[in-house]
């Protein structure tokens, strides 16, 4: 009985001695866990036990800048030298959406802007005060003319507006035609007009941003007193105009200027005071158009960080056939 | 006989002085800046013009194509359309005579250029230019397009 007893007696002691075993084990890895988990960096556990989430909106190269910074603050976690590291990638322009707002650059901005136009933007050159650029315009030019009236006289010669423009090279070319084609009902052509139009200025301006400017409204109850509106200019069909010029901008990935928003008023007309004839601007409307320009800017290296799109290779092959080193 | 004869030449040379005298009176005053207004106010104009600076004016009018510096206009007042119309008015005042008759030269070259350039897009507007009054007095220039030539005339008469 006592061998039994104490056989007993042992075995309870044995059984207890496991449970003190399995219970210290467990508040052992209990501690190492929560320790574990400061060191990590305490993420927070949410309701439930989950994870909390990024916030929305946060970009995943947001979060890699974060824990970058969070790495190189501590000055203890640098990677491992064996371990690439990829830049964030750059997120390409939006062609689709006209410039957005930003801080005013000076009019130094258009020292080397060229400025492609009809009589409207003859007007801007002349009286916003921009004191600088090049006035490249027409009186009454449209963008079915563009490529063949010889608008211009230079040194006694006649040239295109876009001959005129390869004559000279320039950071900056903005374009603004429209107006004068509004009574010609052939938007199939005016998109293609345009579309061929930024094709040729690209072509000798390679370098240059190109910025489509969109057409500011009209006041047609003025035009209608000025001239009984005998060319039928109307803000619907300018709209219209606008919409294609903004696809066409996109198209051949160059920006656009919506200077019609920045213009109409509720009725989406140019209002009162803003014109004398309904079609060209005042001295305070050609100051707000220009200042309009000076905060809507964009850099060439921001449209294009790994070149134009489609860019030929530059020809280095010689009459011969050979290729140059 | 020596009295006549002196009597005689005393005449003649008062006479000749009144002439010159007479003569530097009846030359027309130069041309001032305030003109420009006054053509303004006597309607000489269908519109409200925008003024132009200086510098736009010496771009506007090509004045460096005939050989001018900037700092040879010395003045200016001007006020042209913003584009309704092809009217203007502008007094420029200049270093000397010699540099007035040189933009003399580059205005009539500009008021033929703005022919050439609304013939198509402004016919209505092609008499004023035509009749347009380029001239130019001593080291000032006027400019006047414009739609009642014959009140900008008198306003600077």
């Amino acid at each position: 009985m006592s061998g039994n007893y104490r056989g007993k007696h042992v075995l309870q002691n044995g059984r207890n001695i496991l449970l003190w075993a399995v219970g210290a084990a467990a508040v052992l890895a209990l501690i190492m866990t929560v320790v574990f988990s400061i060191r990590a960096g305490g993420t927070p556990q949410g309701p439930g036990g989950q994870s909390s989430e990024p916030p929305m909106g946060t970009s995943s190269s947001e979060i890699d800048s974060a824990i970058s910074s969070m790495g190189s603050s501590s000055g203890s976690a640098q990677p491992p030298p064996d371990v690439a590291v990829d830049p964030p990638e750059a997120v390409p322009y939006d062609f689709s959406q006209p410039v957005p707002q930003r801080e005013a650059v000076e009019n130094g901005y258009f020292d080397d802007a060229a400025f492609v136009g009809d009589s409207r933007t003859d007007g801007l050159m002349l009286y916003s005060g921009i004191g600088t650029g090049r006035n490249l315009t027409s009186n009454g030019l449209s963008i079915f003319k563009l490529a063949e009236k010889k608008a211009l006289k230079i040194d006694g010669k006649k040239y295109t507006l876009l001959e005129a423009l390869a004559l000279e090279e320039y950071g900056k070319v903005y374009l603004s035609l429209g107006v004068n084609e509004l009574g010609i009902h052939n938007d199939k052509g005016f998109y293609n007009s345009y579309c061929a139009a930024i094709d040729e200025i690209r072509k000798v301006q390679p370098n240059a941003v190109i910025y489509i400017q969109g057409l500011i409204p009209l006041n047609e109850q003025q035009i209608e007193e000025y001239n009984g509106n005998k060319y039928n200019l109307t803000n619907e069909h300018l709209r219209v105009y606008n919409d294609l010029m903004r696809q066409a901008a996109e198209e051949k990935q160059v920006v656009y200027l919506d200077l019609y928003t920045e213009f109409a008023d509720e009725n989406g007309a140019l209002p009162e005071g803003v014109s004398r004839d309904g079609v060209h601007l005042v001295k305070d409307a050609c100051k707000r158009w220009l200042e309009y320009l000076k905060t809507h800017t964009v850099e060439f290296d921001e449209l294009y960080p790994d070149g134009l799109p489609g860019a030929a290779e530059p020809d280095i092959s010689t009459e011969d056939g050979s290729v140059q080193g | 006989m020596k009295k006549l004869l002196t009597f005689t030449l005393a005449l003649a040379l008062s006479l000749g002085l009144t002439a010159c005298g007479r003569e530097q009176n009846d030359a027309p005053p130069l041309y001032g800046t305030s003109h420009v207004k006054a053509m303004a106010d006597a309607g000489a104009f269908s519109e409200e013009l925008e003024e132009l600076d200086g510098d736009t004016a010496f771009l506007l009018y090509k004045l460096a194509d005939c050989g001018l510096e900037r700092e040879d206009l010395k003045d200016c007042a001007v006020l042209r359309s913003a584009g309704a119309t092809c009217e203007e008015g502008a007094v420029l005042v200049f270093a000397g005579a010699d540099e007035a008759e040189a933009a003399e030269r580059a205005l009539k070259d500009y008021i033929q250029s703005q022919i050439d350039a609304n013939t198509d897009y402004r016919p209505a507007e092609i008499p004023k230019l035509e009749e347009a009054l380029v001239d130019r007095r001593g080291e000032t220039l006027l400019l006047a397009v414009a739609n009642d030539l014959e009140a900008a005339k008198k306003a600077v008469e």
